[in-house]
């Protein structure tokens, strides 16, 4: 092997090398359904797939007349606040759809930014706001074809090199003729061992570098906090009550600042069992300690659990945090009825995703009521494709029942996995913002007050695309008669 | 003797360097006035035309000399194709850029836009202009050593590519570190690298004690005139934070006054020719001479006086950062002494090397 022919192939190597991203569960696009001003608006935020890059976001005008004039703006506040906000810029209306705008949002640095979306019609204007954090999963491989394609002009640049620096410092100055002596054939090459010494230098140099930025890169872009679980007094035993502490850092090792509860918690935890999502608890943990939290938890059956906890600053800035659990056989059980903690915890079991059909649209829920998954698709749904996840809640005569009441201050949550555990989302009638934030955003938005009700009407629906393929599990949630009830639904993505 | 031809070839070159200056200068203003940018914004553009320029002028000139009329003109033989030398340094310089900027391609998908100027790819691309520009160079040179009695016309373009060679190097003046930025340790090891080669080798090249000065006068001029035009455009930033509300193109830094050390070293170099230690010399020469050069001229330009259209004083490095980046000066201590040292060294063989590969141009009739 030539040196040059080695060092094309070391620098291949630097070229293939890579390292996996930090797990990342959130799906990382916002939906959300709100009014801007007197417009009912469905805004959805595609966020960049690196960071620093550019999101898209689109809004849909529901109730527009068709002789509206309407013009739509966008900018995006940075982290440093509205003071360094870009002038307002103008959203893009569709051709095909006049109520439909997009506008691309730049995003230059890490942090919690956040959106404005002005309307402008005939009915009048007004200007909603949603935070936007830029912290999103970063892709880190290189796809073959084009680590190969490098690697060969790579290895291109240095025999092209060799060769260019041989024959020049050997032929340039010959007067034309002259045919080379050994002394200037010896000039070339001691040219071409030159330049390929400090050609490889510079790659040597620049692929420190680079291991450095992509370090730095990896840091920056990864979760802020994460939790460690432990059990009280040993292992987790299936059928015994066990309780778990969890304890969130930050990276730095301290605990969370600026926790602020969304929808009356501090935490919304989901229990799942892995794989299959066969079981499902909704909890909420109480804090005993600065960034501690304790909940009890008896697992039904012994296998690995996967926990995710979604977590609300009053930045505006939500955050989930992931932990797995080992349960070991225990107690047989033969009924699971396990006493929860909060009134407003509940679970749901299931079998598994994958052994029962993908295409059941109507789920039992408890005292003869069903939950019907209302214009569902009867096949797959397309994956990064807006929907309205509708549900609604049956009685036993068929009918939908008269109202739901209010859970945890809204209307119904939706709880999403995929079945590798790799896609966690907590959404709501409003969207994929916090239930608290995207309260306040409303009376931001609007200048309205609290938005308690006492009765929602029995249909609930949730903004929501999915991100990626996969098969997924969903438990929509909503409280009736003082119980809480959870409708289980697979769907296939693609 | 007349006025003499200036070949086509020669002439390329010269646009293809101007087009890239230009194409760069407008570039980084672009990313420090706009910030967003797409792959064929203007600036864009014009680095592509450069490229394009050299790519088919010296392709085709390879072509003809290998299959074509000018089989019998003189020429290197390179992977089976013949040509001129400066047309072969020419095309490797556009393929590395090539690779730059496939690999930059894939670098923005994996860790975003421009956040930093010197990444991995961004280094391959700035070494491939670098070698670019010397492969115009080495166009022209060609042509000058071939064409005796002295054509003078040719010997003036070969002066402006070179002083274009100086342009490039020194959009390392980084502006977002202020006028105070060329105080410091880095800025002056890495200008000792870059700085020297050019002004020795067309010095040698020409054999000519004033080359040097000459090419550092043209790229102030140059500098400085760009810098007047690119106030004249508007510019309004399309992402945040947007720290300053500048509607202009902001221009690059303030040209460095590079004919005092050039000067200086072309008196050095022609009293004292060939021996090493001249090196050492011109090495002493340039740090400290710089140095000296630098600390008056920025102080002036941190000054009130310096805070108008003129001298573009008033104007941030960039509207997306709050202040400058924060670069310490050299230091009066045993670390500064230790990079003095070095930076004289690294001067020495950037001279030393500028000068031995001048003196070898004069040589190329190939």
């Amino acid at each position: 092997m030539t040196p040059a022919a080695r060092t094309a192939a070391a620098l291949g190597a630097i070229l293939l090398w890579r390292v996996d991203a930090a797990a990342h569960v959130n799906s990382p696009h916002i939906y959300l359904e709100e009014k801007i001003g007197p417009y009912a608006a469905i805004v959805v935020a595609h966020m960049p797939p690196a960071m620093p890059g550019e999101a898209e976001v689109q809004v849909r005008l529901s109730d527009r007349a068709d002789d509206d004039p309407i013009e739509v703006w966008a900018r995006e506040i940075p982290p440093a606040g509205d003071a360094t906000a870009p002038e307002w810029r103008r959203m893009r209306s569709s051709e095909a759809d006049p109520s439909y705008f997009t506008a691309p949002i730049p995003f230059t640095l890490f942090g919690l930014w956040h959106e404005e979306i002005r309307v402008k019609g005939s009915r009048g204007e007004g200007v909603m706001r949603f935070p936007m954090p830029a912290r999103v999963p970063m892709p880190s491989t290189m796809a073959p074809a084009l680590a190969a394609t490098l690697t060969l002009l790579v290895g291109l640049l240095y025999v092209s090199q060799w060769q260019l620096l041989t024959d020049i410092g050997r032929d340039a100055t010959l007067p034309p003729g002259a045919r080379p002596s050994p002394a200037d054939a010896r000039r070339g090459r001691t040219c071409a061992i030159t330049g390929t010494t400090l050609l490889t230098l510079f790659f040597a140099l620049t692929g420190v570098s680079w291991t450095l930025y992509d370090a730095r890169q990896q840091m920056l872009g990864s979760p802020r906090y994460q939790a460690e679980l432990s059990a009280e007094g040993g292992p987790v035993a299936a059928g015994r009550p066990a309780t778990l502490r969890l304890v969130v850092r930050d990276r730095r090792g301290n605990p969370p600042q600026g926790l602020i509860p969304d929808h009356g918690k501090l935490m919304h935890l989901v229990i799942t069992k892995d794989p299959g999502a066969g079981f499902f608890l909704h909890a909420h943990p109480r804090l005993v300690d600065a960034g501690r939290f304790e909940l009890t938890f008896m697992p039904p059956e012994a296998g690995t659990y996967r926990v995710f906890g979604d977590l609300l600053f009053d930045t505006g800035e939500s955050t989930t945090i992931t932990a797995r659990i080992d349960v070991t056989s225990g107690h047989a059980l033969n009924t699971y009825a396990p006493k929860l903690d909060d009134e407003d915890d509940s679970w749901a079991r299931q079998a598994p995703i994958g052994t029962v059909s993908m295409d059941a649209r109507s789920a039992e829920v408890g005292d003869g009521l069903s939950m019907r998954w209302v214009d569902a698709p009867s096949g797959s749904l397309s994956a990064e494709t807006f929907h309205k996840l509708a549900f609604e809640l049956v009685g036993p005569d068929g009918q939908p029942v008269a109202s739901i009441e209010p859970y945890m201050g809204m209307a119904g949550h939706l709880l999403i996995v995929r079945d590798d555990m790799g896609v966690f989302v907590h959404a709501h009638p409003t969207g994929t913002i916090g239930g608290r934030m995207a309260m306040l955003m409303r009376q931001e938005s609007a200048g309205m007050g609290a938005m308690h009700q006492a009765s929602y009407a029995p249909r609930v629906t949730f903004p929501y695309a999915f991100p990626y393929p996969g098969r997924y599990r969903m438990w929509a949630q909503v409280k009736y008669a003082g119980v809480i009830r959870t409708g289980v639904f697979d769907v296939d993505v693609r | 003797m007349g006025v003499r031809r200036v070949p086509w070839t020669s002439w390329a070159a010269l646009a293809a360097a101007l087009s890239m200056l230009v194409g760069w200068d407008w570039d980084i203003s672009w990313h420090r006035s706009i910030g967003r940018d797409t792959a064929w914004t203007p600036a864009h553009v014009a680095i592509y035309i450069s490229l394009a320029i050299a790519f088919v002028a010296n392709a085709l000139v390879v072509l003809d000399s290998t299959f074509g009329r000018n089989k019998s003109a003189p020429g290197v033989k390179v992977l089976g194709f013949r040509g001129p030398t400066g047309a072969f340094v020419t095309l490797f310089a556009v393929l590395m850029q090539f690779v730059g900027i496939l690999f930059d391609v894939w670098w923005h998908a994996v860790y975003g836009v421009d956040a930093a100027m010197f990444t991995t790819p961004h280094s391959l691309i700035a070494l491939g202009i670098w070698i670019f520009f010397l492969g115009q160079f080495l166009v022209t040179a060609r042509e000058v050593n071939l064409t005796a009695p002295e054509n003078r016309p040719l010997v003036v373009v070969a002066i402006l590519i070179m002083s274009m060679f100086i342009g490039y190097v020194m959009i390392g003046n980084d502006p977002t570190y202020g006028p105070l930025g060329v105080r410091s340790q880095a800025f002056m090891i890495s200008c000792a690298l870059l700085v020297p080669f050019p002004l020795l080798l067309i010095q040698e090249f020409l054999d000519w004690k004033w080359a040097g000065a000459v090419c550092a006068a043209l790229y102030f001029a140059m500098a400085f005139v760009l810098g007047q035009v690119f106030q004249l455009f508007p510019a309004h930033p399309r992402f945040g934070p947007v720290y300053h509300r500048i509607n202009v193109f902001l221009p690059p830094a303030f040209p460095l006054l590079l004919v005092v050390p050039a000067a200086v070293m072309g008196w050095i170099a022609a009293r004292r020719t060939g021996r090493l230690v001249t090196f050492l010399w011109l090495g002493i020469a340039f740090v400290a001479v710089f140095t000296a050069t630098n600390w008056a001229t920025s102080a002036f330009l941190a000054s009130p006086a310096a805070r108008n259209r003129f001298f573009w004083g008033h104007l941030p490095g960039t509207v997306f950062m709050e202040g400058l980046r924060i670069v310490p000066p050299i230091r009066a201590n045993a670390e500064g002494a230790l990079f003095v040292a070095l930076a004289v060294a690294i001067a020495t063989v950037s001279a030393w090397s500028g000068a031995r590969i001048g003196h070898w141009m004069r040589g190329v009739v190939r």
